[in-house]
């Protein structure tokens, strides 16, 4: 029988023929050298390609990846600011509700300022003037009510509801900003 | 239904966890740029493929279905991410889409240099040699060649994967072979 092609000894040696095809030819390679030698390079060679040389990939790839898929959110900072100005409206709710009438917060506030250093004295000034403009818009808002619907509502209770508001929108302005940002990020 | 381990992280990837998407990464990181990097021959292109590759995996991932296996799903996001970059970048060599590609065309290719006769004694330095030779075959030879031995593809696979009948996949890992036969021989290293 006649040699066979280097397409049908590449498939014996790779195992992609029939049975009785690859028998024939291993029954051929017993008695031609020369096919033999083909079978044995192909074999060779597939011996090295079934052994692939991996390449190293950087670092950089995973870490650039889950940069750009996770990124971090300045959460710790934004946190704080978020107590910080949660504690000075609940500071205010609590001002409003129980010291209106005493004002002692703000004479508190007032005493403070002309003792403390001066970035302080400043300071302290603000959230003062903060107070006696907080405390001068409740009254006139329920002068207001009263001239108009002659009802009387404690400037106290207007003060501490427009604080509660405040107070929810900041949670909620927050939480919504948060998830947009991470959606935003994700896509 | 019975998940594999690929599986198992995706849900939890898809429940959010961040580690379980870097241990994928980490998994394929090698294989996935091996195949890129041997393609395109360009590290920096391969690196930035790969970067991309692992974004859109995650950007699609809800889109995988369990039934088939993740690993043949992946390549074929890779396979085809590489395939438009090298069209956007081919030159009239790399063409993928001119017809037969006889012998004397993959010697004339940009991408074949002859290597200088080393003799090689060592398995080590043969196979280094001939991952180096497929390296510089047409894209059309290489990429049959590195989806069935990089990526351990069936010939199946690869034919679905590249749109060709499973006969040309054939004859095209017949054909890169032939070469590399022929050129190991031309160095006197299968002697």
């Amino acid at each position: 029988m006649g040699c066979y092609n280097e397409i049908d000894i590449q498939a014996y040696t790779t195992g992609d023929m029939s049975n009785l095809e690859g028998n024939q030819i291993r029954d051929h390679l017993l008695t031609c050298v020369s096919c033999r030698r083909i079978a044995e390079s192909y074999k060779v060679i597939d011996k090295h390609l079934q052994a692939p040389l991996y390449l190293e990939p950087p670092k950089l790839i995973i870490d650039a990846v889950i940069k750009k898929l996770y990124p971090r959110y300045p959460l710790y900072s934004s946190i704080t600011a978020l107590i910080a100005a949660s504690l000075l409206f609940l500071i205010t709710w609590i001002y409003v509700y129980f010291d209106f009438a005493n004002n002692s917060l703000i004479r508190a506030f007032s005493l403070s300022s002309k003792n403390a250093v001066n970035w302080l004295s400043r300071l302290l000034h603000t959230v003062e003037t903060i107070y006696q403009i907080t405390q001068a818009a409740l009254k006139a808002i329920s002068q207001v009510i009263y001239t108009f619907l002659h009802v009387t509502i404690d400037p106290r209770l207007i003060g501490a509801l427009i604080v509660s508001l405040f107070l929810a929108l900041i949670y909620f302005g927050y939480h919504r900003l948060f998830l947009s940002l991470k959606k935003e990020q994700s896509q | 239904m019975i998940l594999d381990d690929d599986q198992i992280l995706i849900q939890k990837i898809l429940n959010g966890s961040k580690s379980s998407f870097e241990e994928l990464m980490r998994r394929y990181n090698r294989k996935i740029f091996t195949f890129i990097l041997r393609m395109v021959r360009n590290e920096d292109e391969a690196i930035e493929l790969s970067q991309e590759f692992f974004i859109k995996i995650f950007q699609v991932l809800e889109k995988y279905n369990f039934q088939y296996k993740f690993s043949t799903w992946a390549y074929r996001i890779c396979y085809n991410l590489v395939i438009d970059h090298i069209r956007r970048h081919q030159t009239p060599v790399d063409s993928l889409d001119s017809g037969d590609i006889s012998q004397k065309e993959i010697m004339q290719s940009d991408n074949y240099v002859k290597q200088d006769g080393f003799q090689f004694h060592f398995d080590g330095e043969m196979r280094t040699h001939i991952w180096n030779l497929v390296d510089q075959m047409p894209v059309k030879l290489k990429e049959v060649i590195l989806l069935r031995y990089l990526q351990d593809l069936k010939y199946e696979e690869i034919a679905e994967l590249t749109n060709l009948p499973v006969g040309t996949v054939k004859n095209r890992i017949f054909k890169a072979k032939e070469i590399l036969k022929q050129e190991i021989e031309k160095h006197g290293l299968l002697q």
